[in-house]
């Protein structure tokens, strides 16, 4: 008699979709990808960096994701004043886009993703999931808006 | 368009449940469809996305799963809530019933007394359930329930002391078992 179990499993796994990936690069490539908006970033706040009202420095962290396995990523920490804010790699196998990092800060959280798996290609800020999704591209105008958000009022 | 709110004469805490079992089949098959798109080269943009899956968008499949199961829980907090008023309705249409018929059972005399001493503010717990007890049925476990009702009835905004763990099932057994043991008029 045939093994039921081993028949459903082995039916499941010949069924289940086996996406032709070379993992490793995909993640070499998210790597630069963070890299690039960091120095994106650092364009953006040349000015804020050079006259020192901004700080700016990177960390590793590590990132779990399904597929990759556990691998090591830059983070990009802004320091103003004593506020310190974040850019955190979430991962590459998301829902619907490229890639995303995420800005956080001492009050709130601000969503990046990625339009595509180009290296060079556009970022954009979630400003709203839910009812509507609203994003807008990653721009000076849209990064001070999304760091007035994540990072403690002005008094 | 304006929904008509009308009286429900025939509370049945089994449509409760079929309606629980399925949303939570609906819910299971969200889940899945919205984690497959976290598998490599799908992609929801391309997909053509419906308003409630845009949301999605930029997930993590830690976060997807974590958005079901806070879906889930709602949904069961909502059921237990569900069934037990729906209880509620049962005992007080059967307090009606029993009034209106002047049936000569014990619990039909009891409940024919607290009408004429309280009228229209009949209460479940220390009226009718109080009754049930002086009967002789047992209401310890639906009592217990109580508790549970008035905090989700009322918002969940302080931490309930409720002396034990529910699940939709517990509540749906304990709810019934009250009911099962309605003596007949």
């Amino acid at each position: 008699m045939a093994d039921q179990l081993v028949d459903f499993l082995r039916t499941k796994k010949e069924q289940a979709p086996r996406p032709e990936m070379d993992w490793q690069a995909k993640r070499d490539a998210w790597v630069g990808s963070v890299k690039s908006l960091y120095e994106r970033v650092k364009e953006m706040l040349r000015d804020s960096i050079a006259s020192e009202d901004v700080m700016v420095s990177t960390f590793d962290i590590e990132v779990t994701e399904d597929f990759i396995g556990t691998y090591s990523i830059p983070a990009l920490k802004l320091t103003v004043g004593t506020e310190r804010v974040e850019f955190l790699p979430k991962g590459v196998t998301i829902i619907g886009a490229a890639g995303r990092v995420d800005i956080r800060g001492e009050r709130d959280a601000v969503t990046l993703i990625k339009d595509s798996a180009d290296v060079d290609s556009g970022w954009a800020v979630v400003l709203q999931r839910v009812p509507n999704r609203k994003t807008v591209p990653l721009d000076r105008e849209s990064l001070r808006n999304a760091l007035e958000q994540v990072m403690l009022p002005l008094p | 368009m304006t929904r008509q709110f009308e009286p429900h004469d025939d509370p049945d805490i089994r449509s409760v449940w079929t309606w629980f079992e399925f949303q939570t089949a609906l819910i299971g098959e969200s889940r899945a469809k919205v984690l497959r798109m976290v598998t490599p080269g799908s992609n929801i943009r391309a997909e053509a996305p419906r308003t409630h899956e845009s949301q999605f968008i930029g997930f993590t499949r830690r976060e997807v799963e974590e958005f079901f199961d806070a879906q889930r829980g709602r949904l069961e907090l909502l059921t237990m809530l569900d069934l037990l008023a729906t209880a509620e309705a049962i005992l007080r249409v059967d307090f009606k019933f029993r009034i209106a018929t002047r049936k000569k059972d014990g619990l039909s005399r009891r409940f024919r007394e607290i009408h004429q001493r309280r009228r229209d503010k009949v209460r479940l717990d220390e009226d009718i359930l109080g009754a049930f007890k002086n009967e002789g049925i047992p209401v310890n476990d639906f009592r217990g329930a109580l508790k549970l009702r008035h905090w989700l009835a009322h918002g969940r905004y302080w931490h309930p002391r409720l002396g034990r763990g529910y699940l939709p099932s517990d509540v749906f057994d304990i709810s019934q078992a009250l009911i099962d043991s309605i003596p007949p008029s």
